[in-house]
């Protein structure tokens, strides 16, 4: 099955700019002011199930704002079989919304019939790569689209594990078509917790199969940092920003802000900040980033847990 | 030299995927979960240490790097649980109220995409879960339960706490009243003979729900989250309609006889039989048929506006 344009840019797929995840704290400001946002981003479980507000509003922000469905309870990487009804909510809300691509993680988020509701990290080796590969060919022959993976933040290491992130994810991609949502605050999270070069993620990947990049704050613990989309974007990751997209030629860019959630005008300001590098002629012979310097510790909080957690509570006159 | 420990190595996808679940969702920590039975029964460590599985980072212990998942694991699902129950929070004291939760996470582990489902039996955990109300002596030999107690109010809070995250999410009357041409106010039983309006059905809309409490837990959750002063009310049987209008949550508090009358609609009654039901529920001997009649014209008027009923079906020739 031939999707896109496997081998042009981005799959083929458009640069949409610069972009926000929608959050319902916002709801009532999108709708009344119809900022000039480039295009949103949704989590498809808050809205794949609801016959509510939520669903009314997406549907209204749908008919003046591009929208990419963003997933956290795929599961691409687990052993246990395929949800066939979460995919078939997936398609109809995709179609419903005209999204114009669907993504998900490099995951796995339970077994055993359980949904941990966090993003769980794999054992990158061969057998897992099958695994996944073979699911990836299922999922998109079902979506009738090439699905978009991003790499997670991640806290352990396997003694399983038999190659890097970046060449997992990179041959998944080879293998299956699909492209890939790189996510740069990841990327600086999980190359601070397993001790890698940030930059040598970067390099390793297939620079053509980036449909989007992810931007966030996180939580810098001292022994390990946390991805928690509390804050904003910190320079070190707007750096990793910076690289990638001279790698990468320019991709459709997302903030994410989860907890703590400031006003929408912050919001879409913090992901303003990229168009700094976006306004730059992408250049390789740039230099790139000495890292491990790239990693230093900018701030400490207390305890705090990893995003997902998405929940739209209800409202009640 | 030392022989591998066959156990260990190599291990599937599928046990490690086990073995991780089982250690980080275990509910006295990482190190309790490694010696589980559950555990164990998948990867048994035995005298071999944790790095054999996951591996440490430079500043971090596999056990610490497991950790993070663990307490992610249950401090995710209660934030949500919190965010969803607030007037049980302020009820209990947000110490008592995780306690509780993370009983319930315990034996009912999430299973669904969603995390608005993580809740969906909650109140009946509630219910089974319960300690005995005192019994109260009355008499040489009978024994009556006490008047409602402290957990029939915690009861009480989590049922309408969660009908209204139910209503609010679920299927709703807007895109029928839309359909109907905005005449939702009107009477729509013009036309019918006083033979054909008895032999009716009344559809209620999908979203209507019939709540019977104990207390008058409504105005208490109002309270909470119009962020005011709320105290614990006296028992009062309290019967509710839960609706809803423009995708917002309303609650009307009803009679005995109006809830009768709902109860018998919703259930399939023909009016007439539904009236007859609402009549025998009324407390009064002296029923007044007459003024029952006219009070029906009245709440029919108020419940297609609200709007409850959804169409009338006439009896078939």
């Amino acid at each position: 099955m031939s999707f896109h344009h496997p081998s042009s840019p981005r799959l083929g797929y458009p640069n949409l700019g610069l972009g926000v995840g929608l959050r319902s704290v916002h709801f009532e400001h999108i709708l009344r002011e119809q900022p000039a946002v480039d295009w949103f981003e949704v989590i498809s479980e808050n809205f794949m199930n609801s016959r509510g507000r939520p669903r009314y509003v997406l549907d209204q922000i749908a008919e003046r704002y591009p929208i990419v469905m963003h997933g956290v309870s795929l599961s691409i990487g687990s052993t246990d079989p395929l949800n066939r009804e979460y995919l078939r909510k997936l398609k109809l809300l995709a179609e419903a919304t005209r999204a114009v691509w669907v993504s998900d993680h490099v995951c796995w988020t339970g077994v055993a019939g359980v949904n941990t509701h966090d993003l769980l990290p794999l054992p990158y080796n061969e057998p897992t790569l099958k695994h996944v590969v073979e699911r990836v060919r299922i999922v998109q022959d079902f979506l009738e689209r090439p699905l978009i993976l991003e790499n997670p933040s991640s806290y352990v290491t396997f003694a399983d594990s038999t190659m890097s992130e970046w060449e997992f994810v990179a041959r998944l991609a080879d293998e299956t078509g699909c492209g890939l949502l790189l996510d740069v605050n990841n990327v600086y999270v999980s190359a601070f917790n397993h001790d890698f070069d940030p930059v040598e993620f970067l390099k390793g990947l297939p620079h053509e199969r980036v449909v989007q990049m992810h931007l966030a704050g996180h939580a810098d613990c001292g022994t390990h940092c946390i991805d928690t989309h509390d804050g904003p974007v910190i320079d070190p990751v707007w750096e990793l920003y910076r690289v990638a997209h001279e790698l990468t030629g320019g991709v459709s860019t997302l903030l994410e802000w989860d907890a703590n959630i400031p006003a929408f005008p912050v919001v879409h300001a913090e992901v303003l900040r990229a168009k700094r590098f976006l306004d730059k002629v992408p250049s390789l012979a740039s230099p790139l980033v000495a890292s491990p310097s790239i990693l230093r510790v900018e701030q400490s909080r207390g305890p705090l847990h990893p995003h997902p957690s998405h929940l739209i509570t209800a409202e009640v006159e | 030299m030392t022989k591998p420990d066959q156990n260990l190595a190599p291990r599937s996808l599928d046990q490690l995927q086990r073995w991780m679940q089982s250690v980080i969702t275990h509910p006295a920590g990482i190190e309790a979960g490694v010696m589980s039975g559950s555990s164990r029964g998948v990867i048994d460590l035995g005298a071999s240490p944790l790095d054999e599985v996951v591996l440490p980072s430079q500043r971090l212990s596999s056990a610490d790097r497991l950790r993070v998942y663990g307490n992610a694991y249950f401090a995710r699902l209660l934030e949500c649980l919190r965010a969803e129950f607030p007037a049980m929070v302020r009820a209990l004291g947000e110490a008592a109220f995780d306690g509780l939760a993370f009983g319930y996470l315990l034996e009912h582990p999430s299973q669904s995409d969603t995390l608005t489902r993580l809740a969906a039996t909650l109140p009946e955990y509630l219910e089974q879960t319960r300690p005995p109300r005192e019994a109260l002596q009355t008499g040489a030999d009978s024994i009556e339960e006490n008047s409602p107690d402290f957990a029939d109010f915690l009861i009480d809070l989590a049922r309408l706490e969660r009908t209204y995250n139910e209503v609010f999410d679920g299927a709703g009357p807007e895109a029928v009243s839309a359909q109907a041409g905005g005449q939702a106010g009107g009477w729509p039983y013009e036309g019918l003979t006083p033979e054909q309006f008895v032999q009716s059905r009344i559809v209620l809309h999908e979203c209507v729900r019939l709540v019977s409490l104990k207390f008058p837990v409504h105005e208490y959750i109002t309270a909470v989250r119009r962020n005011e002063e709320a105290t614990f009310p006296d028992a009062r049987p309290t019967l509710l309609v839960v609706t809803r209008r423009d995708f917002i949550v309303r609650r009307i508090e009803v009679t005995p006889i109006q809830f009768a009358l709902l109860t018998a609609l919703q259930q399939g009654d023909s009016i007439g039989n539904a009236l007859l039901a609402a009549h025998a529920a009324q407390l009064s001997g002296s029923a007044d048929l007459t003024q029952l009649a006219n009070d029906v014209h009245h709440w029919f008027f108020e419940w297609t506006a609200a709007p409850l009923f959804q169409r009338i079906e006439e009896p078939t020739a």
